[in-house]
């Protein structure tokens, strides 16, 4: 699949890239002004404005997750009542799902990274880019505004008719913040699809693009093609709500599994919205810190396409128990089962990539080792969910809620906290403490194992998902859980705090701190207004480390 | 009146660049809206499959007459949007803003007849949710299934129309206020782009609602 290993070698003899300094002043310099940040259409203030958005809407929903953990330590569910527990999921779910693991490195590191990578000097419709923050902000306060306001307690799936006729009214302003915040996805994904094909710096064939410029590309895609499905799913059910008309209520001749359809349709894709760029800054940090060339760059690559494309086609795995007929179960069986082929190119090659190189333990490589665990344990159990027979034994229980948390906390969150690390001197311009780092990225490993391993076991043994309370023998494990919740808390506070300490502490960063090869590092930490002095020309492969 | 040249905005390296670009985003965009109205046509394809008798029987109330007319001033129109575009490009501009002034207009007859479509359903008290006259109906539910489809389908296009009215009268009134000025040709194209796939939707529509009935 590689192109012929003489025209590689040849590549790979380069020097670095020499740093010029540059004359002009940093993006963070430019233009101080409260207006110079809000009216911006540079790419990298963009990332950071939604940076604070998206780390402001993770702690409103670990903070109900918390909640809803401290709960769960008694059978009796002791700290809150049932109604307000089902608010917290709801709001938890919601929250992390669309204001949280969609924006989260597409829009942050994404949106910072992408034209650096590419070596443009923006993306290709920053005016766009702008207004998709607004519009993003603008979804989250409908979504606020349904919390405060009391709350709604349909969990994040908004399953009909419940949420279309009998919850609270609040459904409607909680789906009309999904329904914005949708635009601003689709708007990300457009700008990022025409910046990949006509922005790329002259000699950088799609060949050469860095893989986690592949995996945002491949992220676009299907944010441009599922996200519109779902806003007019979350249209119908406001309209339903508020006309009363049927489309998803049985009683009034409609049909909730279309509704389960249409939900899904967007939403499976979704969670390759939220895990591939995760991939994209696995394959990154992987690189830097092994000093290698990713094994197999090409099947990478193609995998990240791969998975995109399969993602449509595997929505009805969610309704094994939805009265579809038994052939459909068959196919979309199938279908799930094959998305763990290219899922598993991208783990076994990270791993020569890792046994080839020569593995630095740095904080980002930290993340992606446990990346890898918890994706592995996360993809394994989702082989077990994808099987029919077993399915329907773990259907709704916790063994489903500790499956997808290994894909989407495990796998995201230990992605976007890598990213982060990897690109945290470039982003600001300062390094942050290595030790602490090593210790958070280790914290949040075992905590997060230990919330999440018990559930698979409480699931196995039947604990139903979304319950509020449970039966006495169910105790131990949910309180291990909730340990392993406290663990994960405190590893998530302490990046905040000594990354936040590393911006007036900090050591100052150099281009290029790691002798990493991206075109990211040949500009100035943090980099000038337009990226480049002069646009780069860009003469071998992505990852052509020579030592 | 302005006229359409090469300037280049500083991202891009030159005007093919800068035009290709703005191109693909507007194609990227399109297939998403396809999508959009996707998810709508699908809800329609299911309900109508358990609603068939109800479905024909409210569909018969729709007028054929206007329908027809109402797609006939589209595809005018849409005719005119791509004459227009010829025209500027080959900096015809009289017969560009011309063609285009009129092609908004007919968007407006358009919209103006929808309005009387809804109005006529008000009265008959045909609107889902609102004092739905259910006695003038065999199957009342499935006729309110229908309208209610009616409505929201033919009304997120007349949304779109709505847009795009506004955007080819503002590209109209753009170019006069412009004065010997340049203006970017990908404008010009993304603008007629989105106005064909506006049309589009509505050539699916008024079968769909309109034509099969019983």
């Amino acid at each position: 699949m590689d192109k012929p290993a003489d025209s590689q070698r040849r590549d790979i003899h380069h020097p670095p890239r020499e740093v010029e300094p540059s004359a002009e002043p940093s993006y963070l310099e430019h233009d101080r002004s409260l207006k110079g940040w809000l009216l911006t259409t540079d790419h990298k203030r963009i990332g950071i404005l939604y940076l604070f958005t998206i780390t402001f809407f993770f702690g409103i929903a670990a903070f109900a997750a918390a909640m809803m953990r401290a709960d769960l330590t008694t059978p009796q569910g002791d700290l809150v009542i049932s109604e307000t527990y089902n608010k917290l999921f709801t709001i938890h779910g919601v929250l992390m799902v669309w204001f949280f693991l969609v924006p989260s490195i597409p829009a942050v590191l994404g949106n910072f990274l992408l034209p650096l990578m590419l070596g443009a000097k923006d993306v290709a419709f920053p005016r766009i880019n702008l207004a998709s923050w607004y519009v993003f902000v603008a979804a989250g306060l409908f979504t606020l505004y349904a919390m405060v306001a009391g709350g709604v307690d349909t969990g994040w799936t908004f399953y009909t008719p419940y949420s279309s006729t009998y919850s609270n009214g609040h459904v409607i302003s909680m789906a009309m913040g999904i329904f914005i915040a949708g635009f601003s996805s689709i708007f990300t994904g457009v700008n990022f699809i025409a910046t990949v094909h006509k922005m790329r710096a002259p000699g950088l064939t799609w060949g050469r693009l860095p893989l986690f410029v592949w995996s945002l590309y491949a992220t676009s895609l299907v944010m441009v093609l599922a996200t519109p499905v779902l806003a007019i799913t979350m249209f119908l059910v406001m309209a339903e709500r508020l006309f009363g008309v049927g489309i998803f209520d049985p009683a009034l001749g409609g049909d909730p599994i279309l509704f389960q359809h249409l939900f899904w349709f967007y939403s499976h894709p979704a969670v390759y919205i939220m895990i591939l760029p995760g991939f994209g800054a696995i394959s990154e940090i992987i690189a830097t810190f092994s000093r290698q060339r990713v094994f197999g760059y090409s099947v990478v690559a193609f995998s990240s396409l791969a998975i995109a494309g399969l993602g449509f086609l595997v929505w009805g795995h969610h309704m094994f128990v939805s009265s579809q007929s038994v052939y459909a179960g068959l196919v979309f069986s199938l279908l799930s089962f094959l998305v763990a082929v290219p899922s598993a190119i991208k783990v076994f090659n990270w791993t020569v990539t890792m046994i080839l190189g020569r593995v630095q333990f740095t904080t980002p490589l930290l993340y992606a080792v446990g990346f890898l665990g918890l994706f592995t344990i996360g993809g394994l159990t989702g082989l077990f969910l994808a099987t029919l027979a077993v399915d329907v034994h773990v259907h709704d229980t916790y063994f489903v809620v500790a499956h997808f948390h290994y894909i989407m906390v495990g796998g995201m969150v230990m992605g976007y906290l890598g990213g982060l690390h990897l690109w945290w001197p470039k982003i600001t311009g300062r390094m942050y403490h290595e030790w602490w780092g090593r210790i958070g990225a280790t914290l949040i490993f075992i905590g997060f194992n230990l919330t999440f391993f018990p559930q698979f076991l409480l699931g196995y043994l039947g604990m139903p998902r979304r319950y509020h309370t449970y039966p006495e023998e169910f105790q131990f494990l949910n309180v291990m859980s909730t340990a392993g919740a406290t663990i994960l808390g405190l590893g998530y506070m302490l990046p905040l705090i000594y990354l936040i300490f590393s911006l007036w502490k900090g050591e100052k960063a150099p281009a290029n701190p790691w002798r990493a090869t991206g075109l990211e590092w040949t500009t100035p930490s943090p980099p000038p207004k337009h990226n480049f002095e002069k646009t780069p020309v860009v003469d071998r492969e992505a990852y052509a480390y020579e030592d | 009146m302005g006229h359409l040249s090469q300037q280049v905005h500083e991202a891009y390296h030159d005007a093919p660049h800068e035009k290709r670009t703005g191109y693909l985003g507007m194609w990227a965009f399109l297939s998403s809206e396809i999508l959009f109205f996707g998810a709508f046509f699908l809800a329609y394809t299911v309900i109508r499959s358990y609603h068939l008798e109800g479905f024909r029987e409210a569909a018969s109330e729709l007028s054929l007459f206007w329908g027809t007319l109402n797609t006939a001033v589209l595809l005018v129109s849409s005719y005119l949007i791509a004459f227009g575009e010829k025209a500027l490009e080959a900096r015809k501009m009289k017969a560009g803003l011309w063609s285009w002034g009129c092609a908004a207009f007919l968007g407006v007859v358009f919209l103006a007849i929808k309005l009387y479509e809804y109005w006529e359903k008000a009265h008959k008290h045909h609107i889902p949710g609102l004092d739905f006259k259910a006695e003038d109906f065999e199957h009342p539910h499935s006729a309110e299934l229908f309208q209610f489809l009616y409505f929201s389908m033919t009304g997120l296009h007349a949304f779109h129309l709505f847009v795009g009215i506004c955007w080819i009268g503002g590209m109209v009134w753009w170019f006069r206020s412009r004065k010997g000025r340049v203006i970017q040709p990908t404008y010009v194209t993304c603008a007629a782009l989105y106005w064909h796939f506006v049309d589009l939707v509505w050539v699916f529509l008024y079968p769909l609602l309109y034509l099969i009935r019983a």
